[in-house]
C-alpha cells in the first residue's frame, strides 16, 4: 500500500494536504484512502489505454487528402480482441472487489471491549449537531470533541429529517435517519482541529449545518470532560 | 388454436399492433401492482399502536367480493367465447353482467372501507393502512375504469355491431379484466389471507 | 386560493424578473405569430401525428426547457464563484429551489425527451417505416410531456418550486417540513409527463417490433434503433416503478398518509422505489446516445460497426444490469455489509459491457477514413469524456470509498461528465448528423466547431474541478462554504468554465439561426459525403410525410453502403407505387395535455373543483377518442409518384 500513496502523491503533486480525504487523520479515512488510491491507479491503467488507442487510430487513420473515393475494407469484428476487452476489464474489478468487500467488512465489525471504545450519541436536527456521551452524561453542541487513539462509536440518528454526519478527514460518513439508529466507528490517530459537515440536503441552512471535530490528547480530553461535567452541574 | 372466426377479427395487423402494445403496458401494470405490494409488505408491521390486519379484517366478506369478482372474470370469458362466435346479444349481455359484477365488487369494498374508518382506521392512522388504502384503492380504481372502458365499448358495439373495430377493443378490454382480477387474488392472499395468519 | 393570494403580496425581486419575462416572452410570441401570419402553422403542427413533426417539437420544447436549466446553472455558479458569497437572492430556501430544478428539469424535460425526440424523428426513417405504430398516441405523449413540463417550470413564479433535490427524499419533502405547493409540483408534474414518456416507449416497441420493412432483421436494424428498442423496454419498467414513487409522495402531501414519514413509517421506502427507477433512469438517458454514437462513428470513419453483434448483447445486459444495482444510490444510509458488497458488484460489472462499447468504437475507426466534422467530434469528445465518467463511476462503486464521496462534489462531477459526456454530447452530435435530414439544411460547419470546442472545453474546466472539491470535503447542494478551507479558487475556475459552456450554447443558437436563415437547401439524399450507411439517408432531404414513396427491401445491415459499394447511387426501391395511407391529424391529444395540465394545478393547489374539472376534461377527450372513427386519408397514387419522381435521382 505505500506504493500507492506515492503514486497517489506524485498524482496531485502539490495541494495534496489540503485534500482532506487524501490526508486522513483516522483509521477509517486511512482504509478509505487506501481503496481510493488503488481504484485510481487501476482506473489510470484504463484511462491510459483508451486514450492510447485514440489518440494513435485518429493519428493514423485520420482522411488524408486524395482518399475521399476510398472503400477501406470492412471488419466485422475480430474474436480474440472482443475476448480480450472482456477478460482484462474482469480482472481489474476482480481486483477492485476484493479489498473493496474486504474494507467494507472490516468497517462494518465492532470494536471489542478490551479496545476500551467510547461511545458518543450524535443527533442531528434542523440544524445542528448534538453530541451525547453517555459514559460522562455530558452533551455538547455543534461541537465534538474527542480523545486521540481511541475508537470511537458513533451512534447516529435525527430528530426531524435525514442528515449525513461527514468528516472528511477522520473517513467517510454516515447517514443520520429518524426513528433508526445507524453506527459509524473510526479512531482518531492524530490531534488537531478537524471540520465536519452535514452531507444531506436537510432544508434551508443545510450548508451552515457544520460543526468542528477536535481530538484532544488524553489529560486535555479529561480536563474538558470535567469542565464540562461542572458546566452541566452548575 | 385460435378459431377461424378469431383469425379473421384479429389477424388484422392494427389489431396485432394494439395487443402487442397491450402486453406491454400489463408489463407496466405488474410493476406497478409489484411495487404497491412490496410497499405494502414492508410497512405492514407498523400499525401505529392501531388495528392491524388481524383484527380489522372479516374474512367472510372479503370472501363473499371475492367470489363476485372472480364470477366476473367467467362472464367475461363467456363473452368473448361468443364475441368469436359473432354472436352481438349474447356479447352484450355477457359484457354486461360482468361490469354489474364488477360494479358489485366496487360497492361491497366501498362498504369495507367505510365500515373501517367509522372504526376510526382511515388512511392516515397508520403506515400499514396507508399502503393498505393506497393498494386496494389503486386497485378498485383500475375495475372501476375497467367498467366505465368496458361500458363505452358495449355502446359502440350496439352502434356498430362486431367489426374488426369492435371486437378487437373488447378482446383486450377482456385481458385487462382478467389482469385485475388476478391482481385482486394476490390481494386476496397476500393482504387478507396472510394478514389473518 | 389564499396561497395565491399571499403570493402576490410578496414577490422577492428575482420572481418579478421571471414573471416580466414571462410576459414579454408571451406578447413577443403572440405578436409575431399574428405579423407574420403564422396561427394556422402554428396550429398543424401543434395538431400533427407525424412522427417527424412530433420529434422535433420534442427537440424544441426540451430545447427551451434545456435553456432554463442552464441559466439556473449559471446562477448556481455564480452563488458558488466565491466563498461566503451572497449573488442576489439564491441562498438558503431559494438556492435549494435552483439545484432542484436544476436537476429535475434537466433529467426528466431535458435529457429524456431530446432523446425521444431525436428517435422519434429517426427509427422510423431506420426501419424504413411510414410513422409509428400509434401516430394519435405519439401526439398525446408529447403533449403529456408538456404539461408536465409547464407545471414544473411554472412552480417558480407560482407558489415556490420543489426544494428537495431531483431525488426528492422524504422526510424533507413530506408537509410536515415543505408545506405549501412546492414539492406537490414534483410528483404531479412528473407523473404527468412521466405517463407520457411510458406510452411513447411502448409506441417505440410496437413500431420497432411490428414495422420494420422486408428484410429488416432484428439483427440487421441500425444501432441507434436497437438502443431505443432497449431503452423503451427499461423504460416501460423503470416509469412504472417512479409512477408508484410519485404516487406515494402526492398521498404523502394531499391525502395524509404517513407512510414516508420519519416517526411513524419509513423514509427509506422512497429512496428504495426511488431508485429503482432512477438507476436504470440514467442508462434511458444514455444507451440511445450510445446508439447515435454507433451510427455516427461508423458513418465518419467509413467503417461497418466493429462488432455489431457484441454491441447489440452489451445494451441488452446493461439494460438488465441497471436493474440491480440501485443500492449503490444509498451505501450510507445504513443498510448491512452484505447487501452494500452484493451491490458493489454488480455496479462493477456493468464497467465491462460498456468497456465493449468503448473498444469497438475505437476499433471501428480504426483501419477507417476518419473526417472530422461536427458530428463525429462531438462522438471523439464523448468517448474521452465518458470513460473519465465512466471510471469515476466505477471508483463510487468501491463501498468504503463511497463513504467519502457520497453527496459530496465528486458525484456531482461524475454525474455530469457521464450526463453530459454522454446524452447532451450525444444529442448535439445526432442533431448535427439528423438535421439535414429534419430541415434540408446543413449545419455551419466552422460555428460547429467554435460551438463544440468551447463547450467541451468549458465543460472540463466547469466539472474537472469538482472531483477535487469533493475530495476536499466539499458537500452537494450547499449554497456556500467558508472561507480558508482552500475551496475558493476551484470553485472560482469551475464558474468561469460554466459560462464558456453557456457561450458554446449560444453558437449552436447562432448556428441554427444563420443556417435556417440563410443556408442553402441540400439536393442530396444523404449530405455526408455518400458516407450514409442506414435507411434514413435513401430518402430525400426532408422526407415527404410518408418518408418512403415505395417501401424498401432490406437485405443487408447496412443497405446504403451496399449500394455505394456497388457504384450505385443509392438503394433499388422495387415494386409499384401505391396510394398510401396517412394518419389524420387531430387536436385531442392537445386537449387532453392542457384538461391533465389543469387538473394538476387543481391537485397541487389542493383546490379540489379545478381537479376535478380538469379530469371531466381529460374523461371527456378519452371518450371523444373512444367513438372516433377517423381512419386517416389516402395520397392518390399519381402523387406519390409525382412526388418521387420530382426529386432526387
Ligand atoms: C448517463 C448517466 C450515468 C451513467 C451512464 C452512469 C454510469 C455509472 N455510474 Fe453513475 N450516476 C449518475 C449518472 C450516470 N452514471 C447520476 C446522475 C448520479 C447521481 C445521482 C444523484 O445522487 O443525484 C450517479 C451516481 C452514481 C453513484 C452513487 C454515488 C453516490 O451518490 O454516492 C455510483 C456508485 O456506484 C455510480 C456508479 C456508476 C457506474 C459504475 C457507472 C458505469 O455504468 C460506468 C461504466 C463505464 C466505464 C467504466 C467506462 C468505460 C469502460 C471501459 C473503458 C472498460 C474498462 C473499465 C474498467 C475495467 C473499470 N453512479
Ligand atoms: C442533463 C443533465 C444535466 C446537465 C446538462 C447539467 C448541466 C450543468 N450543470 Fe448540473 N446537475 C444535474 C444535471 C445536469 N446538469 C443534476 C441531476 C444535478 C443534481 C441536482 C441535485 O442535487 O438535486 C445537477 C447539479 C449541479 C450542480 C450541483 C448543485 C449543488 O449540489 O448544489 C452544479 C454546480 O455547479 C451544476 C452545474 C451545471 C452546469 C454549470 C451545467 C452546464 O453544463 C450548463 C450549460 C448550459 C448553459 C450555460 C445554458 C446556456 C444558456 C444561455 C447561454 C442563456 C440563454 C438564455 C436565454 C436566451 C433564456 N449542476
Ligand atoms: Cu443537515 Cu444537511
Ligand atoms: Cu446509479
Amino acid at each position: 500500500m505505500r506504493s500507492l500513496y506515492i503514486i497517489g502523491t506524485a498524482f496531485f503533486l502539490s495541494g495534496c494536504s489540503s485534500i482532506a480525504v487524501l490526508n486522513p487523520k483516522g483509521t477509517a479515512g486511512e482504509k478509505q484512502l487506501d481503496l481510493l488510491l488503488l481504484s485510481l491507479l487501476l482506473m489510470s491503467i484504463v484511462l491510459a489505454v483508451v486514450f492510447t488507442l485514440f489518440v494513435r487510430f485518429l493519428v493514423k487513420y485520420r482522411e488524408k487528402p486524395g482518399q475521399e473515393d476510398d472503400f477501406p475494407t470492412q471488419k466485422a469484428g475480430n474474436k480474440k480482441l472482443e475476448i480480450s476487452w472482456i477478460v482484462i476489464p474482469f480482472i481489474i474489478i476482480i481486483v477492485l472487489a476484493v479489498p473493496t468487500f474486504a474494507t467494507t467488512y472490516q468497517l462494518d465489525e465492532p470494536f471489542n471491549n478490551d479496545q476500551d471504545p467510547l461511545t458518543i450519541k450524535v443527533t442531528g436536527e434542523q440544524f445542528q449537531w448534538s453530541f451525547y456521551y453517555p459514559e460522562y452524561n455530558i452533551t455538547s453542541r455543534d461541537e465534538l470533541r474527542i480523545p486521540v487513539d481511541r475508537p470511537i462509536t458513533f451512534k447516529l440518528s435525527s430528530k426531524d429529517v435525514i442528515h449525513s454526519f461527514w468528516i472528511p478527514q477522520l473517513g467517510g460518513k454516515r447517514d443520520a435517519l429518524p426513528g433508526k439508529e445507524n453506527t459509524l466507528r473510526m479512531t482518531a490517530i492524530e490531534t488537531g482541529t478537524y471540520s465536519g459537515k452535514c452531507a444531506e440536503l436537510c432544508g434551508a441552512e443545510h450548508a451552515l449545518m457544520t460543526f468542528d471535530t477536535i481530538v484532544l490528547d488524553k489529560d486535555d480530553f479529561s480536563t474538558w470532560i470535567e469542565k464540562m461535567k461542572d458546566g452541566e452541574n452548575n | 388454436m385460435p378459431s377461424l372466426a378469431e383469425k379473421n377479427l384479429f389477424s388484422d395487423h392494427h389489431a396485432q399492433m394494439n395487443i402487442l402494445a397491450f402486453w406491454f403496458l400489463i408489463g407496466a401494470e405488474v410493476v406497478v401492482f409489484g411495487c404497491l405490494f412490496g410497499i405494502y409488505v414492508s410497512v405492514q408491521e407498523l400499525t401505529n399502536n392501531g388495528p392491524g390486519a388481524k383484527e380489522l379484517f372479516n374474512l367472510s366478506e372479503i370472501i363473499v367480493s371475492t367470489i363476485v369478482l372472480l364470477s366476473s372474470s367467467f362472464t367475461c370469458a363467456l363473452g368473448v367465447y361468443t364475441l368469436k362466435l359473432g354472436k352481438k346479444t349474447m356479447t352484450l349481455v355477457w359484457f354486461l353482467l360482468t361490469i354489474s359484477l364488477g360494479l358489485g365488487f366496487v360497492i361491497l369494498e366501498g362498504i369495507e372501507f367505510m365500515a373501517y374508518v367509522a372504526e376510526g382506521a382511515t388512511i392516515s392512522s397508520s403506515p400499514f393502512l396507508g399502503a393498505f388504502y393506497m393498494l386496494l384503492g389503486t386497485h378498485g380504481a383500475h375495475v372501476l375504469f375497467g367498467i366505465v372502458w368496458i361500458f363505452m365499448l358495449l355502446i359502440q358495439l350496439m352502434m356498430y355491431g362486431i367489426t374488426k373495430e369492435t371486437a378487437p377493443k373488447l378482446f383486450i378490454a377482456s385481458l385487462y379484466w382478467h389482469f385485475i382480477d388476478v391482481v385482486w387474488v394476490f390481494i386476496f392472499t397476500v393482504v387478507y389471507l396472510l394478514g389473518k395468519v | 386560493m389564499n396561497s395565491i393570494y399571499h403570493y402576490f403580496r410578496t414577490l422577492p425581486s428575482d420572481i418579478i424578473l421571471a414573471d416580466i419575462s414571462f410576459v414579454i416572452i408571451i406578447i413577443a410570441t403572440t405578436f409575431l405569430l399574428t405579423r407574420y401570419h403564422k396561427w394556422k402553422w402554428l396550429w398543424s403542427w401543434i395538431t400533427s401525428t407525424d412522427h417527424k413533426k412530433i420529434g422535433i417539437m420534442y427537440l424544441v420544447v426540451s430545447f427551451l426547457f434545456f435553456l432554463r436549466a442552464g441559466l439556473e446553472a449559471l446562477l448556481i455558479r455564480m452563488q458558488l464563484a466565491f466563498p461566503e458569497n451572497e449573488f442576489w437572492v439564491f441562498q438558503g430556501e431559494r438556492f435549494n429551489q435552483l439545484t432542484s430544478t436544476h436537476g429535475t428539469v434537466m433529467i426528466f424535460l431535458v435529457a429524456t425527451p431530446l432523446l425521444i425526440g431525436l428517435m422519434n424523428v429517426i427509427v422510423p426513417l431506420q426501419i424504413g417505416a411510414r410513422d409509428v405504430a400509434f401516430p394519435f398516441m405519439n401526439s398525446l405523449s408529447l403533449w403529456l410531456f408538456i404539461s408536465g413540463g409547464i407545471l414544473i417550470n411554472v412552480s417558480f413564479i407560482a407558489g415556490g418550486s420543489p426544494n428537495a433535490g431531483w431525488t426528492t427524499y422524504a422526510p424533507l419533502s413530506l408537509n410536515e417540513f415543505t408545506p405549501g405547493p412546492s414539492n406537490s409540483y414534483y410528483p404531479i408534474g412528473l407523473q404527468v409527463a412521466g405517463l407520457g414518456t411510458i406510452m411513447g416507449a411502448i409506441n417505440f416497441i410496437v413500431t420497432i417490433i411490428k414495422m420494420r420493412a422486408p428484410g429488416m432483421k432484428f439483427m440487421r436494424m441500425p444501432l441507434s434503433t436497437w438502443s431505443m428498442l432497449i431503452t423503451s423496454v427499461l423504460i416501460v419498467y423503470a416509469f412504472s416503478a417512479l409512477a408508484v414513487a410519485l404516487l406515494l409522495l402526492t398521498f404523502e402531501r394531499l391525502f395524509g398518509t404517513i407512510i414516508l414519514s420519519g416517526s411513524e413509517g419509513n423514509p427509506l421506502i422512497w429512496q428504495h422505489l426511488f431508485w429503482i427507477f432512477g438507476h436504470p433512469e440514467v442508462y434511458i438517458i444514455a444507451l440511445p446516445a450510445f446508439g447515435i454514437f454507433s451510427d455516427v462513428i461508423s458513418t465518419f470513419s467509413k467503417k461497418k460497426l466493429f462488432g455489431y453483434t457484441s454491441m447489440v448483447f452489451a445494451i441488452i445486459l446493461i439494460g438488465f444490469l441497471g436493474f440491480m444495482v440501485w443500492v449503490h444510490h444509498m451505501f450510507t444510509v445504513g443498510l448491512n455489509a452484505n447487501i452494500n458488497v452484493f451491490f458493489a458488484l454488480t455496479t462493477m460489472l456493468i464497467a465491462i459491457p460498456t468497456g465493449i462499447k468503448i473498444f469497438n468504437w475505437l476499433f471501428t475507426m480504426r483501419g477507417g477514413r476518419i473526417r472530422f466534422d461536427t458530428p463525429m467530434l462531438y462522438a471523439l469528445g464523448f468517448i474521452v469524456t465518458f470513460v473519465m465518467g465512466g471510471v469515476t463511476g466505477v471508483m463510487l462503486g468501491s463501498v468504503p470509498a463511497d463513504y467519502q464521496y457520497h453527496d459530496s462534489y465528486f458525484v456531482v462531477a461524475h454525474l455530469h461528465y457521464v450526463i453530459i459526456g454522454a446524452t447532451i454530447f450525444g444529442v448535439l452530435s445526432g442533431v448535427y448528423y439528423w438535421w439535414p435530414k429534419m430541415f434540408g439544411k446543413m449545419l455551419n460547419e466552422k460555428l460547429g466547431k467554435w460551438n463544440f470546442w468551447t463547450f467541451v472545453i468549458g465543460f472540463h474546466f466547469t466539472f474537472f474541478p469538482m472531483h477535487i472539491l469533493g475530495l476536499m470535503g466539499m458537500p452537494r447542494r450547499v449554497f456556500t462554504y467558508p472561507e480558508g478551507e482552500g475551496l475558493g479558487w476551484l470553485n472560482f475556475v469551475s464558474t468561469c468554465g460554466a459560462f464558456l459552456m453557456g457561450i458554446g450554447v449560444l453558437f449552436f443558437m447562432l448556428n441554427i439561426y444563420l443556417t435556417t436563415r440563410y443556408g442553402k437547401f441540400v439536393q442530396q439524399h444523404d449530405p455526408w459525403m455518400k458516407r450514409g450507411r442506414t435507411l434514413e439517408w435513401t430518402v430525400p432531404s426532408p422526407p415527404p410525410p410518408y418518408n418512403f414513396a415505395r417501401v424498401p427491401v432490406v437485405t443487408s445491415g447496412e443497405p446504403l453502403w451496399t449500394a455505394y459499394e456497388a457504384q450505385k447511387h443509392n438503394i433499388d426501391f422495387e415494386g409499384d407505387y401505391d396510394e398510401i395511407h396517412m394518419p389524420s391529424s387531430s387536436s385531442l391529444p392537445f386537449f387532453m395535455g392542457m384538461a391533465f395540465l389543469i387538473a394538476s394545478f387543481g391537485f397541487v393547489f389542493e383546490i379540489w373543483s379545478v381537479a376535478i374539472l380538469g379530469m371531466a376534461g381529460v374523461f371527456t377527450t378519452m371518450t371523444i377518442r373512444s367513438f372516433q372513427n377517423k381512419n386517416g386519408y389516402f395520397i392518390p397514387k399519381n402523387k406519390v409518384i409525382y412526388n418521387d419522381k420530382g426529386v432526387g435521382y
